[in-house]
């Protein structure tokens, strides 16, 4: 479960409100997907979530654990994907998956079990003793997924996880999402491919200059606002609203 | 040619920024007052080189030869540009990050080349005048020369080092080239520098050496004192144009202007053949070099099916180590106190052994050193190139964007933190290590104080290694966009290295007061190293409470 109270972030000197009062609740169980145009505040919450930026007021509660009071316990709870890879490009990616999991402290058997099954998934398993370097963007974010599912966390966090993607791979990557949430896990996600969010996502949340201005199972928000598809839907709120 | 060198020269002038040379997140006053202070140090650091250049040019005027302070300056700024620049030059031409995209313009490969040679020139000239101006001002003052000598030092000293540039951008490729053939290139390119560097320091020193031994030296000493022989002449033995160079400053007629001329044309002729001969393959050589090997060595295919856990700490102890170690710029950065002083330490050792390899008379004069200001010497000795390491004080500023994956990690910010210290006290004692191994060979005589010596400077190189990382914690610099960057354009790094030298150099100036006021020696180094043991312990405390808060809290501004 996620919980956001009254959350508050802004930048430039305060003077721009990159999250304004977001309250949100996504429980367990739920592939919750996080739209919203460019600018809107979607990075932002999701780097409030998993610690990297810190709210400038509210509390983010992670599985009831309070990011702010007890940061350890609660970015346990949760597996990160960034929307760019900025890190360690002279390791291989294995010693990559071996950082991460001494950093969650996973056992010998358990990570062994856990790096082989998703190397054969994500089809890695070749040049996984490759410096990350070269890797492609698409292998990047297939390391990046591994390494943010290695301890098998109960909150898994992606910030623009279909980005340079190869079908096989976004499909893989949709299928192991609902199967995550089957096993009462939450799955927040940020995306523009809204196709992908409306077949896949059993909420979404819309953010519109740091404000949450819906939040809601697709089917009942298409209904409410008379929308055929969920594109329609978050054009006339994003646009609309802009007018 | 001329758009990208432009844009070279202005990511440098950026660099200077105070906002962007300071990095972080802070209000512009507390940038420029930092920016200001930086500038302060940096000022004290230059008084005291004109101060040096000030006694020099006194003793020189009063043997009768002021212009020899010219020559010697020349000299000096010759030989330091091949040193200080050597690392740099390779990170600029190989290990810059622009390399792959560059090689998707429009540009040649001798227009990049020429390019990036004007760049570092630019710089280094600056250097130069710098270093230059203060001796050619005296010369000027005493000699009551005019304007036209003011212009012409102005229009001369630049040229200076382009022969330097010149012969490392040649060393450099022989580099590259070799370590090419190899798979563990980077590793390797990091090792041939040193000894690259090693070789080249060590040429100089018997260079300078056989031109003094072939003349006889107490025969030269004797010219010398009988006015015969001139002492500029023994600097112009060492580099021959800067005979020309004192010439073209100091003389009005023809031969001035040949003096200038040659000088100028020696100059941009040497870097001019190294853009000619080397420029067509540099562009290929620098790509090679980008390029990542595919294919998996033996170790690493046994390495596939181990996964040895770790705790927290050891991780991240491990991957903070092989960071140094991994990437060329950084090793050279941090490592090169582990070979530079120890070839400066061996030049000296062997010059004050009348030349040769017999340590002997050496070694008895050290039996007269009382025991305690031995170990007092081989802890400042040990202290002071541990200091010059900036593995610690840009151990945070090196992490840059990949700060935020390190805040989303459930690791306390104390044990991170104490990763980050024990590489910089692991690197630090690497540094050191050559030196005791060099001085255990060579004076074998002094072991037990050397011992003695060197766990002491752990006290006080720990002390200001865990200060370097506060400063760092406290005004990181994530914004980099490679990797020398990171390391090189640090200004509260720098401040933080040139902080912890004066801690040491404080440290012996606290240490010869209490010899002053009749302080054993022993008990003087004992006092001082129960202060740095506080300090230590104080330090650390911080370190481990307010400054891990501040570290996790740090956020990287895009």
């Amino acid at each position: 479960m996620i919980r956001f109270e009254h959350v508050t972030k802004t930048y430039a000197g305060g003077s721009v409100k990159a999250v304004d009062d977001l309250n949100l609740e996504v429980d367990g169980g739920k592939v919750f997907g996080f739209l919203g145009p460019n600018g809107a505040g979607k990075t932002t919450t999701i780097k409030m979530m998993t610690g990297i930026l810190n709210p400038d007021e509210g509390n983010i509660l992670l599985e009831d654990v309070d990011l702010l009071k007890n940061p350890i316990e609660a970015k346990r709870k949760f597996g990160f994907v960034p929307d760019s890879f900025e890190m360690f490009e002279r390791l291989t990616g294995m010693d990559y998956l071996n950082f991460l999991a001494d950093m969650y402290q996973v056992g010998n058997r358990e990570r062994k079990e856990h790096i082989e099954k998703y190397l054969a998934k994500y089809d890695l398993k070749d040049a996984i003793q490759q410096p990350i370097r070269s890797f492609s963007h698409g292998m990047k974010q297939k390391l990046q997924i591994i390494g943010s599912l290695i301890h098998q966390p109960s909150i898994w966090v992606l910030d623009e996880p279909m980005v340079g993607l190869d079908p096989a791979s976004m499909r893989e990557l949709k299928n192991e999402m609902r199967e995550y949430c089957d096993q009462g896990k939450t799955v927040f996600f940020s995306t523009h491919v809204l196709d992908v969010a409306e077949r896949l996502c059993d909420e979404v949340g819309i953010i519109r200059r740091g404000k949450l201005i819906a939040q809601g199972k697709p089917e009942e928000l298409m209904k409410q606002d008379q929308a055929s598809t969920l594109e329609d839907l978050f054009l006339n709120l994003t646009e609309n609203e802009e007018a | 040619m001329l758009p990208y060198l432009r844009i070279l020269i202005k990511q440098r002038i950026a660099a200077w920024n105070p906002s962007t040379f300071l990095g972080g997140k802070r209000s512009k006053v507390k940038s420029i007052l930092s920016f200001a202070l930086i500038m302060v140090s940096m000022l004290i650091l230059y008084a005291m080189l004109v101060g040096i250049e000030y006694l020099m040019f006194g003793a020189f005027s009063q043997l009768g030869e002021p212009e020899t302070m010219l020559a010697l300056t020349g000299v000096l700024c010759t030989l330091m540009t091949v040193i200080t620049s050597f690392f740099y030059i390779i990170s600029e031409l190989f290990f810059s990050k622009d390399v792959t995209l560059v090689s998707s313009l429009p540009i040649s490969s001798r227009s990049l080349l020429t390019a990036k040679l004007i760049r570092i020139w630019l710089g280094e000239a600056g250097i130069a005048l710098l270093i230059c101006l203060p001796v050619v001002v005296l010369y000027g003052i005493n000699q009551t020369m005019n304007v036209w000598y003011y212009l012409k030092a102005l229009l001369l000293v630049p040229f200076m080092p382009m022969v330097p540039i010149a012969v490392v951008t040649l060393l450099s490729f022989a580099l590259i080239r070799v370590s090419a053939l190899w798979k563990r290139r980077e590793a390797l390119t990091v090792v041939m520098s040193m000894l690259f560097l090693v070789a080249f320091m060590w040429a100089d020193m018997k260079f300078s050496m056989s031109s003094a031994s072939n003349d006889d030296m107490g025969a030269a000493v004797l010219q010398l004192i009988t006015r015969q022989r001139r002492i500029l002449d023994m600097f112009a033995g060492l580099y021959p144009p800067i005979r020309w160079f004192v010439v073209a400053l100091t003389q009005t007629d023809l031969v001035a202007v040949g003096g200038w001329l040659g000088f100028a044309a020696l100059n941009v002729a040497a870097v001019g053949a190294m853009v000619l001969m080397l420029g067509g393959s540099y562009q290929r050589l620098a790509i090679q070099q980008n390029e990542t090997l595919t294919r998996m060595n033996s170790t690493a295919k046994k390495r596939v099916d181990r996964h040895g856990m770790r705790t927290q700490f050891r991780a991240l102890y491990r991957r903070e180590v092989r960071e140094i170690f991994t990437v060329p710029i950084y090793a050279m950065n941090c490592l090169a106190a582990a070979v530079m002083y120890p070839v400066i330490f061996v030049a000296m050792m062997l010059s004050s052994g009348s030349g040769g390899m017999d340590m002997q008379p050496l070694s008895q004069l050290i039996t007269l050193v009382p025991n305690g200001l031995m170990i007092a010497i081989a802890t400042a000795v040990f202290a002071f190139t541990a200091t010059t390491s900036m593995a610690t004080g840009t151990a945070v500023s090196r992490e840059g964007k990949r700060h935020e994956f390190f805040r989303t990690l459930p690791v306390k910010p104390q044990t991170q933190l104490l990763a980050k210290l024990m590489m910089g006290i692991t690197i630090n004692m690497i540094c050191c290590f050559p030196m005791v191994v060099i001085i255990f060979i060579m004076l074998p005589s002094i072991i037990p104080e050397l011992l003695i010596g060197f766990l002491c400077s752990l006290l006080f190189s720990t002390a200001s290694t865990v200060v370097e990382l506060m400063v760092d914690v406290a005004h990181p610099r994530f914004g980099w966009k490679n990797e020398t960057e990171a390391i090189k354009q640090n200004g509260m790094a720098s401040l933080g290295m040139f902080g912890s030298m004066g801690f040491i150099a404080a440290c012996g100036g606290a240490f010869y007061g209490l010899s002053v006021l009749g302080v054993s020696h022993i008990l003087s180094l004992v006092l001082l190293c129960a202060v740095a043991l506080v300090l230590n312990i104080l330090f650390f405390h911080r370190l481990m409470g307010k400054a891990s808060q501040t570290y996790i809290l740090q956020e990287v501004q895009n």
